[in-house]
């Protein structure tokens, strides 16, 4: 009934990881009627909630111990911990432990919400606890009780801000714990890493841990088996061993789980190897991108742009072979000339700057659409990358070979345990239990929440939109609350600044340009009167304090301009206010040129404008009809997921005769 | 732009080099005009069929060449045919999946087992999929067939046809001349119970000739058998051989002899067979050699010799039009039109190669299909009626695979299929109204119902005018074709034997009178000549009164007919002769018997009755019960409702003499005032018509009526 980590060998020998194996046929159908069975039982409160009592009576007798005391305390518990793992009693014992601990050197104790999401973590759930409910000191229950029962713990947040934060802020609990901490942030060397991922609790970025483990994988090439390893210890190839980084996948807990396992799994991570010097591919992409130029839209292909894709019609690929005729050797079979001019058109209609990528300082750098940041050093495939730079006049860099390559989908499934935790994962439960087979646990909240919501509205045009945005800005600014304007794109970011800059309203501006400045942009946005313009950047796990005086304005206002393509986004950025009981509000201003409306929306909305309906219902109807498309745009994209996921492991049962799993 | 020419996983590949294992032996084979390349490996027996551009680039793949270099090298050499990258990986991946191909990495152990066993589960599963028919390897015959066919080479040659098709005409000649020796009565001998014992031991010999057919045919060719064993057929054990290395034969008649081989021996079994029976004395010897033509000549070629079975002619006829995997290449065919057609999905490759191919996969496909319902229903009641619990899950659940599974599929697939995804509106609209149309046209619209039944104009006993005593037509007093009433002296008879009798007999009652006159004082004489007299005086009343036959009257008012009445005067007529009829046309009845099974709506629901005499069946009439038997009876008023009379009434031939049919009917007479009466005795098809209904209530009433007369339930 309860899944708990297990103590697994740690060693970069041993590397212990989840085999993966096909499940069909019989198998999958007996899995699922289990699981029908057994979801509904883990993911149920009453199951983790029977704890809490026997952890408060706990607590009461840890409280009047003295240091020593408790010291002593602390190192039994961990003896019978690493003896025996964690049964019943001992978690009681660890989790009050954790509480008292917590209570004094950071001054909190855990909530029972807290410690419920603890529980419910630590028993392979995700754990759904509204935003501003002090998930970062939720982590410290499992991660330093899993690490005291000698399990190593990664701790996965989103981007280094978080991981950094949240570590310096914990780390004073893991101290007193008597466990080590590491964290892993961008730009470490090596060596360093490898030190940091032998402590006990790690925190680190989704990525930073990606691309270590793809590291790790290409040194292991066709040694895959824990035998293999030992075989090269017995070799003496100790030099080998020493660049190993990891110790296997025993327990992570990611933060912003539907993030990190759903919404960013879609992009594989890709090591690339050397840059391949290559002139004669350069001048072809050159000679792709002129013919790619030399086309027309409708005669020659059709753009679909909600779906990202773009297609030819047969004019265009007679077109298309007639000017790759004879151009040099390697315009040579149709499929390849199609299939360049193709890559060149997608380039040219599908990627636009400042919402796919920015260009600084005559380099291309892509936009993660789903977190608002630059992905540095990440780069397109197949010639993409350098089509755009052809596109933007950008010096051109040199193709890079992949390497090793795994989306989140698969790296996380690899962990003998996981948990997470987020504020969002109502609308995907299904799919975090079909994936990783995750159930989501709802935490309530300690305090209820006095979020106000403001108003919807949906505009003609986009110019109606910003005046309106303008105005609500221009009326909450002179009351003194400070603003939050959520924006999809970098562009959409920079036009709302200049016309506030030209309305002279004294705002900041936090997009993928200004990530450096972002702790300090963040730490003002709390600031009575301050205006925020910010992408999703300012989404998860930024925490805005307020200033005292602001709470009796009304708290942080935020005002959505735009709805992202899943509505987690939208409520990760609503949650930015009012966060643990303290006064805030939103509001939402859309309109008809909105993107993830198709023509079909549109036309059906403006037909609702026309009719002779009160305008509240208009209203209603309206934002219904804006969420209906938005619904449907995530069910595209989780769909799309799950093939993609399909077709991940038929790709990976196609390769099983090649060396590397990866 | 559906492929890519690039693939994202082509980095974990790109630097292999592989190359084919020397097991693997490759045949140039001709399909249809087209090359192939057929892969066989020689030691799982499995065959893989490679077009000419896939067969370059296994060319290519000889352990020194990394897959980047072969590719490049395939690009340049194909041009436009030039393969995508993912292709090569399918490609290297499938030979891999073969294990025909080895790599510069060291094998993974692991994968190796885990790919075993999903092989065995795989083939685990098969048998699960077709319960109906199981398979149960038992060994290795090759050995014993290299052993022994030096002794056969002989017989696959052209010495060996010559000799078949002797011994097979010869067979059919004595067939033909013996034809109602060997088909009398034949249900009784063939279901007998001794001659199921027999059959049961000569059926295993028989096939067993018939899979040694097939192995020594591989054999003969250069090919191996490596597996004989026993299907269980229906639950019956029935042997197979493996003649599966018969696919590497280049020359496609030898392919097909091979699948033919076992009903050649089998035919050539029965022929000889034929020889022996026309020879032997009755007896067992006999008895044997009729078991044996009847399961080589008959069972074998039902069977075996069907198509669309995916038995023997099913490879013939798939080596012969040179489409390999015909059937399931048929249903992706099928599969093909309707998603090209019905729901039109662009981009579709067809599984038909060329027109020609299209034809023959389509065709065969749906004629497959329906056979395979028929049969699996009849074969469903067959075990369901055996093994009522075990037989009717079997029955369902072979239904369900082969019939209703493919079509579930197809309707479930735009769901996952992302190629027919663009198009699921059109798809479940198309297959929506399609389903509705059927379910509407079984539940709602009411389809015309009517009862089909054959009747008699029948006559009823009294309507014929007999002669009580024989002699000549003195005269005749009615015209035949004049309507006469009851008691209507008909014609007279001349008798004069009878009319001498009854002289005679007068006499001797005077003889007898005087006699007994003469005789008053010996009482005992006396006792005795009364005795005498009264006997010869009750002699002379009888044929007195047969004298009065000499008159023929009729018994009924009607029409009289006489067939050939000119002839008549002066005729002799033997005692009882049928002269005529006088037949009450207007009152004539029709007979009909009706089944059990519709009794129930003919008598509640009927609505019109329309009748068509078998003379005249262009015009029809009106025509309405009168009478109706309350009970069912077997009893049958006219022969030609029989099956021997023409009609379609199953007579029962435990009967004996008397008419009876097999199954139990319900009688009613049916007045036809309309119709001209001509003829009576003749055969009239009646048609009962019924309210309109939905089908679907019909199909449930005969599927209850099975179910009660079959199971029980």
């Amino acid at each position: 009934m309860y899944k708990r980590p297990l103590c697994l060998p740690d060693s970069v020998i041993e590397r212990p990881q989840k085999h993966l194996h096909k499940v069909s046929g019989l198998e999958r159908w007996s899995r699922k009627i289990a699981s029908l069975c057994s979801r509904p039982i883990r993911s149920s409160l009453s199951l983790y909630r029977r704890f809490l009592n026997p952890i408060r009576k706990e607590g009461e007798t840890l409280y009047p111990l003295s240091d020593t005391e408790l010291y002593k305390y602390r190192q039994e518990l961990q003896q019978a911990l690493r003896k025996g793992g964690v049964s019943d009693p001992l978690l009681v014992k660890s989790f009050a432990l954790i509480r008292e601990v917590s209570g004094r050197t950071l001054g909190m104790r855990h909530f029972d919400s807290q410690l419920l999401g603890g529980l419910a973590m630590f028993h392979g759930n995700i754990a759904e606890m509204q935003t501003g409910e002090g998930k970062t000191l939720t982590a410290t229950l499992s991660a330093a009780t899993a690490a005291m029962a000698g399990i190593p713990v990664h701790v996965v947040t989103v981007n280094d801000y978080l991981t950094a934060r949240d570590a310096e802020e914990m780390a004073p609990v893991y101290e007193a714990l008597g466990l080590s901490l590491g964290v892993i942030v961008h730009g470490l060397s090596p060596q360093e890493r490898r030190d940091i991922y032998a402590k006990d609790v790690v925190y680190c970025t989704n990525k930073e841990l990606v691309f270590d483990y793809l590291k790790d994988s290409i040194l292991l090439a066709g040694k895959d088996h824990q035998l293999h390893r030992h075989s090269e210890r017995l070799k003496g190839n100790q030099e080998m061993l020493d660049q190993l980084m990891l110790r296997g996948l025993h327990f992570a807990i990611v933060d912003e789980a539907d993030s990190v396992l759903l919404d960013e799994a879609r992009t594989p991570l890709i090591i690339s190897g050397p840059e391949i010097d290559q002139e004669d591919q350069l001048l072809v992409y050159q000679q792709a991108m002129s013919i790619a130029r030399g086309l027309e839209k409708i005669t020659h292909y059709k753009v679909i742009a909600r779906e990202h894709r773009l297609e030819y019609t047969d004019e265009g690929e007679q077109e298309v072979l007639e000017r790759t005729d004879g151009l040099g050797p390697f315009w040579v079979g149709r499929v390849r000339c199609l299939e360049l001019v193709h890559q060149a058109l997608t380039a040219l209609h599908l990627f636009d700057r400042d919402k796919h990528y920015l260009v600084d300082d005559g380099k291309i750098m892509i936009v993660d659409e789903h977190t608002g940041r630059v992905m540095a050093d990440r780069t397109w495939e197949r010639g993409l990358h350098q089509l755009i730079e052809i596109k933007e006049d950008c010096e051109l860099s040199k193709p890079r070979e992949t390497l090793a390559k795994i989306s989140f989908q698969n790296f996380f499934r690899f962990y003998h345990h996981l948990g997470g935790m987020t504020g969002t994962a109502k609308e995907v439960v299904q799919e975090l239990w079909s994936v990783y087979a995750l159930p989501v646990v709802f935490i309530p909240t300690n305090k209820p929440s006095a979020r106000k919501r403001l108003g919807r509205w949906v505009l003609k045009s986009e110019d109606q939109k910003w005046k309106k945005v303008l105005q609500r800005i221009t009326k909450l600014h002179g009351e003194g609350r400070p603003i939050l304007v959520g924006t999809h794109s970098v562009a959409a970011s920079e036009l709302l600044s200049e016309k506030l800059s030209s309305a002279n309203i004294q705002h900041q501006l936090l997009n993928a340009k200004q990530d450096e400045q972002e702790a300090e942009i963040v730490s003002q946005a709390g600031v009575s009167g301050a205006v925020t313009i910010a992408t999703n950047m300012a989404g998860r796990g930024t925490d805005i304090k307020l200033q005292d005086d602001v709470e009796a304005a009304g708290g942080l206002h935020v005002i959505l301009t735009e709805l992202h393509e899943a509505s987690r986004i939208d409520r990760q950025l609503e949650g930015r206010s009012a966060r643990q009981g303290d006064q805030g509000s939103f509001e939402v201003i859309l309109s008809l040129d909105d993107t993830i409306l198709t023509q079909t929306y549109v036309n059906w909305m403006r037909v609702i404008l026309r009719l002779p309906l009160p305008s509240f219902v208009i209203r209603a109807l309206m934002f219904t009809l804006m969420r209906r498309a938005q619904k449907q745009l995530e069910a595209e994209h989780a769909r799309i997921r799950a093939e993609l996921l399909k077709a991940d492991e038929r790709q990976r049962e196609v390769l099983s005769f090649t060396s590397s799993k990866i | 732009m559906s492929a890519s020419l690039f693939s994202t996983s082509w980095y974990r590949v790109a630097e292999l080099t592989v190359r084919l294992r020397k097991h693997a032996v490759i045949h140039r084979h001709i399909y249809r005009g087209k090359v192939w390349y057929v892969l066989q490996d020689h030691v799982t027996g499995q065959f893989q069929r490679f077009t000419p551009e896939a067969y370059q680039i296994i060319g290519l793949m000889d352990g020194r060449l990394t897959l980047q270099e072969i590719w490049d090298l395939a690009c340049i050499r194909l041009g436009d045919g030039m393969p995508t990258q993912d292709e090569i990986i399918q490609l290297v991946a499938q030979l891999n999946k073969a294990n025909v191909i080895q790599s510069d990495i060291l094998p993974d152990i692991e994968e190796l087992q885990t790919r075993r066993r999903e092989d065995q589960n795989k083939k685990l599963l098969q048998q699960l999929k077709s319960p109906l028919s199981i398979r149960i390897p038992l060994l290795d015959p090759e050995p014993f067939l290299a052993a022994t066919m030096k002794y056969l080479r002989p017989i696959y040659s052209w010495f060996g046809l010559v000799l078949w098709l002797v011994v097979i005409s010869l067979g059919l000649t004595l067939a033909v001349i013996n034809w109602d020796g060997l088909t009398e009565n034949v249900s009784d001998r063939i279901l007998a119970l001794e001659n199921l014992l027999l059959i049961a031991l000569v059926y295993p010999f028989v096939k067993i000739v018939h899979e040694l057919g097939h192995a020594y045919a591989v054999k003969r060719w250069g090919g191996e058998v490596h597996e004989v064993g026993i299907m269980l057929l229906v639950m019956f054990p029935v042997p197979y051989v493996d003649a599966s290395a018969a696919s590497s034969f280049r020359n496609k008649y030898q392919r097909m002899l091979v699948g033919a081989a076992g009903i050649l021996m089998e035919v050539f079994l029965a022929a000889l067979a034929m020889i022996v029976w026309s020879l032997a004395e009755p007896g067992i010897v006999r008895s044997v050699a009729f078991n044996t033509m009847l399961i080589g000549g008959f069972s074998t070629v039902l069977f075996n010799g069907n198509p669309l079975l995916r038995f023997d002619a099913y490879y013939v006829l798939a080596d012969f039009i040179e489409i390999p995997n015909l059937g399931a290449k048929g249903n992706a065919q099928v599969a093909y039109l309707a998603k090209h057609y019905l729901f039109s999905v662009p981009n579709l490759t067809p599984a038909a190669n060329s027109r020609g191919e299209a034809i023959w996969l389509t065709g065969y496909s749906i004629a497959a299909y329906i056979y395979r319902l028929i049969v699996m229903v009849a074969i469903a009641l067959f075990v369901a009626s055996q093994y009522f619990i075990i037989g009717s899950l079997l029955a369902i659940w072979s239904i369900w695979l082969t019939l209703l599974m493919p079509i579930v599929k197809t309707v479930t697939k735009p769901i996952t299929d992302p190629q027919l995804r663009s198009r699921r509106m059109r798809i479940f609209i198309v297959s929506g109204a399609l389903f509705v149309l059927i379910m509407a046209c079984l539940f709602i619209v009411p389809a015309p119902y009517k009862t089909k039944a054959e009747g008699v104009l029948w006559v009823p006993q009294q309507a014929y005018v007999r002669t009580e005593i024989a002699g000549f037509v003195s005269s005749v007093e009615a015209q035949s074709g004049s309507f006469i009433e009851e008691g209507t002296l008909l014609l007279t008879l001349n008798a004069p034997d009878l009319a001498a009798r009854v002289s005679v007999l007068e006499s001797q009652v005077n003889e007898a009178k005087i006699r007994l006159a003469s005789s008053l004082r010996d009482r005992a004489a006396s006792e005795i000549l009364r005795e005498e007299l009264q006997f010869i005086e009750r002699e002379y009343q009888r044929a007195k009164e047969r004298l009065l036959g000499v008159n023929v009257y009729s018994s009924l008012a009607g029409e009289l007919i006489v067939p050939g009445s000119s002839r008549l005067l002066g005729k002799y007529l033997t005692r009882g002769e049928m002269i005529g009829y006088v037949i009450d046309y207007k009152n004539l009845p029709v007979t009909v018997l009706v089944p059990e099974d519709n009794i129930d709506l003919v008598r509640s629901q009927t609505r019109t009755i329309e009748l068509r005499f078998v003379a005249t069946p262009e015009q029809s009439y009106a025509g309405e019960i009168i009478r109706l038997m309350p009970a069912s009876t077997q009893d049958m008023p006219s022969s030609i409702l029989g099956v021997d009379g023409g009609g379609q009434i199953a007579t029962d031939p435990q009967a004996g003499e008397r008419l009876k049919s097999f199954r139990g009917h319900f009688r009613m007479d049916l007045s036809v005032p309309d119709a001209p009466k001509n003829r009576f005795d003749e055969r009239v098809y009646v048609l009962f018509e019924h309210d309109p209904e939905p089908i679907i209530y019909r199909w449930y009433r005969a599927v209850r009526r099975v179910f009660l007369r079959q199971f029980d339930v």
